[in-house]
C-alpha cells in the first residue's frame, strides 16, 4: 500500500512537471525568437507544385504589437505595404494610391502569396506561440524536445501543432501544422542557424503546403534586433507613403 | 508645346540614376467573339521616375497612333505633422471596391472608364493630428474636366470655365483612423462637375462619407456622396458592401449600389491557382435586368510578368456603368510586364 502511494505520487509529480516542463521550454522558445524590436530583409521564394519559381524581396520592422512590411521587389508588388496595430490591418496597394483596411479573415489568408498566413508570421517573433497555444511536452530526445501546442481558442486555423525545439538554442527545428479535420496542412523547417547580437537565429525556413504541394522559400539577408527605427513608421501615414 | 514638354521629362528622366526608374508595359488584343474577324490591339505603359520627395511619370497609348502624355509630376514636402503635395496626382478617395462615388476630385478617363482616372493639376495637404485624425485639404486650380464634348449631332465643344481665382476648386476631408475597428471619412468638395452639360458645365457641391471596417472575420464598407450641381437636382450614389476570405485562397466581395434611381449588385471572387489566380467580376442593374460577367486567368510568366486571358460578356445595352453600356461579348489577352 506504501509503495503504491509512493509510485502513484511519483507518477503524479512526473505528469505535473511534464506539463510545466512544456509550459516552460515554450516559455523559453518564445522568450528565445521574440524580441522587442527587429528590422529584418527576407528573400521569399515560392516554389508552385510543378516547381515554376517566383521571388519577391521584403523588409519588415516590428515592434510590440506592431508591424510593418514593405515590399521591396519584383516591380509588380514593389511598394505594396501592410501594417499590422494589434488586431487591426492596413494595406496600401500603389497601384489604389490610397491605404485601406483589411477584414480579420486576412489574416488567415496567405501571407503575400507565400504557404504562410499572417498569424503564422506573427508567431515568429512578434507575438510568440504561448499566447495562442496550449503546450504538451510529448517526447524528449538528446537533440530537441517534441511539444504538441493546442490552440487556446476556436478561432485558430488548425486542431494542433507538433513543433521540435532544438534543445542548444531553444528554437523550433520543425513545426508541423494540422488542419481542423486532423490531416498534416504545413510542414515548416528551420535551417541554417546563426547568432546575431547575442541572439541565435534561423536564417532560412522553408515552408511545404502538403495539400497544394508548394513551397516557399525564406531567407534573411539582413536582421537587427536592435534596429534605430522612428516609432512613426507603425502608422498609415508612413504606410501611404509607399512609392 | 506638349511635343516639347514630353521632351524635357524625357531628357530629365534620362538624366538621373538607374535604380530611381520604373515602368509599366501593357499589350492587349481584343476580339469580338460575335464577329470574330474584328479584333482590336492596344498598347500602353508608363515610365516613372521617383527621386527623394519628386516623382515623375509618363504615360504613352499606341492605337492608331502612339499618344505620350505628362502622367504624374509633383513634389512631396513634409514639415512636422503636415505633408504637402504640388503637381499633377491622383486623389484616390473612397472606400468601396472599383466604384467609389466619394471619388470626385480625378475625372474618368474616358478612353478606359474602368482603368485609372486621370491626373489633375493640384495641392494636396494633409495635417496628422493626435488621436488618429487626419485632415486634408486639397485646391485644384482650374477645372479639368472629362471631356469637353457634348454627345450631339455634330458633337458639340462646351467651353471652360476662366481659369480664374474664384473659379478655382477645393476639397475638404477629415478621416478618422482606429476608430473601435472601423475608419470613418467626411468630404466636402466645392468645384464643377467633371461632363458638360447643355448649358455648360455646372457648378457642383459634393458632401461624401465613407466607412470600411472589421465585424469579426467579415470586412464591411459603405460610401455614400450627395451632389448639388447647381443649376440641377441633387443626386444621390451610394455603395454598401463587403467581402470575406474562405480557406484555400478563395476571396468573396459583394456590394449594392445605387446611383440616382438605378440600383445595382456587384460580386468578385478571386481563387488563387498556386502562382495563377482566377478572377470573377459580375455587376447586375436590378431595374434594367441587364448583366455584366468578367471571368479572367492571371498567369504568372516570370517575376512582375503576368497574362491575362479573359471574357467580358455583357448582356442589354442599359447597363448604365461607363465603359460597360454596349451588350456583347469580347475575349481578351493581355500581356504585362513591369519594371
Amino acid at each position: 500500500m506504501k509503495r503504491l502511494l509512493i509510485l502513484g505520487l511519483l507518477v503524479a509529480l512526473a505528469s505535473s512537471a511534464a506539463g510545466a516542463s512544456g509550459e516552460e521550454i515554450l516559455a523559453r522558445l518564445d522568450e528565445t525568437m521574440q524580441s522587442n524590436s527587429r528590422e529584418v530583409v527576407q528573400k521569399m521564394t515560392l516554389v508552385s507544385a510543378k516547381g515554376q519559381e517566383r521571388t519577391r524581396q521584403v523588409q519588415m520592422w516590428s515592434k510590440t504589437d506592431r508591424m510593418l512590411v514593405r515590399f521591396l521587389a519584383p516591380a509588380d508588388v514593389a511598394g505594396t505595404g501592410l501594417l499590422s496595430v494589434g488586431d487591426d490591418m492596413w494595406l496600401y496597394l500603389p497601384a489604389l494610391g490610397r491605404v485601406r483596411r483589411i477584414a480579420g479573415h486576412a489574416k488567415k489568408g496567405s501571407f503575400m502569396g507565400t504557404d504562410l498566413s499572417y498569424e503564422d508570421m506573427e508567431e515568429f517573433g512578434k507575438t510568440g506561440f504561448a499566447a495562442a497555444y496550449s503546450p504538451e511536452l510529448i517526447k524528449m530526445e538528446e537533440e530537441f524536445y517534441l511539444l504538441r501546442l493546442t490552440p487556446r481558442s476556436q478561432d485558430r486555423g488548425y486542431q494542433y501543432l507538433e513543433m521540435k525545439v532544438c534543445r542548444e538554442r531553444f528554437l523550433p527545428l520543425r513545426i508541423e501544422y494540422y488542419a481542423p479535420d486532423g490531416s498534416l496542412a504545413k510542414v515548416l523547417t528551420t535551417m541554417d542557424f546563426q547568432e546575431v547580437q547575442g541572439r541565435p537565429t534561423a536564417s532560412k525556413l522553408i515552408v511545404e503546403d502538403v495539400a497544394k504541394g508548394s513551397k516557399t522559400i525564406l531567407e534573411q539577408l539582413q536582421v537587427d534586433f536592435e534596429p534605430d527605427m522612428d516609432e512613426e513608421i507603425f502608422s498609415t501615414r508612413y504606410l501611404e507613403r509607399g512609392r | 508645346m506638349k511635343k516639347v514638354f514630353c521632351l524635357l521629362a524625357c531628357l530629365l528622366l534620362f538624366s538621373l540614376p538607374v535604380g530611381a526608374y520604373g515602368g509599366q508595359l501593357t499589350t492587349k488584343l481584343e476580339v469580338d467573339l460575335e464577329s470574330p474577324h474584328e479584333l482590336s490591339h492596344a498598347t500602353w505603359g508608363r515610365i516613372t521616375m521617383a527621386d527623394g520627395g519628386a516623382y515623375l511619370s509618363l504615360f504613352f497609348r499606341q492605337g492608331d497612333e502612339l499618344d505620350w502624355q505628362l502622367d504624374e509630376a509633383y513634389v512631396d514636402l513634409r514639415q512636422g505633422g503636415l505633408d504637402l503635395r504640388l503637381g499633377k496626382q491622383r486623389i484616390p478617395w473612397g472606400t468601396a471596391l472599383q466604384i467609389n462615388p466619394t471619388d470626385v476630385l480625378n475625372p474618368i478617363d474616358v478612353a478606359d472608364p474602368m482603368g485609372d482616372r486621370l491626373p489633375i493639376w493640384a495641392l494636396l495637404a494633409d495635417y496628422y493630428l493626435p488621436g488618429d485624425w487626419k485632415i486634408t485639404g486639397v485646391y485644384i486650380p482650374y477645372l479639368q474636366p472629362a471631356q469637353e464634348i457634348l454627345p450631339t449631332t455634330p458633337p458639340l465643344k462646351v467651353p471652360l470655365p476662366d481659369k480664374t481665382f474664384a473659379n478655382g476648386e477645393y476639397a475638404l476631408k477629415a478621416t478618422r483612423f482606429g476608430l473601435g475597428s472601423f475608419d470613418f471619412s467626411l468630404s466636402y468638395f466645392n468645384g464643377w462637375e467633371r461632363f458638360p452639360h447643355p448649358g455648360g458645365f455646372r457648378p457642383l457641391e459634393a458632401f461624401g462619407l465613407d466607412l470600411i471596417g472589421t465585424v469579426g472575420d467579415v470586412g464591411l464598407w459603405a460610401e455614400a456622396q450627395l451632389a448639388k450641381p447647381s443649376p440641377g437636382e441633387d443626386f444621390l450614389h451610394f455603395i454598401v458592401g463587403g467581402d470575406y476570405r474562405l480557406d484555400r485562397g478563395l476571396y468573396l466581395a459583394a456590394q449594392y449600389y445605387y446611383r440616382d434611381g438605378e440600383d445595382y449588385l456587384q460580386g468578385a471572387l478571386e481563387k488563387d491557382l498556386g502562382l495563377h489566380k482566377f478572377k470573377l467580376g459580375a455587376l447586375y442593374n436590378l431595374d434594367q435586368e441587364t448583366f455584366a460577367l468578367m471571368p479572367s486567368v492571371v498567369f504568372s510568366l516570370a517575376d512582375a510578368t503576368s497574362f491575362t486571358a479573359g471574357i467580358r460578356y455583357i448582356h442589354g445595352d442599359n447597363l448604365g456603368m461607363p465603359g460597360l453600356d454596349k451588350a456583347g461579348k469580347w475575349g481578351y489577352g493581355e500581356l504585362e510586364y513591369r519594371f
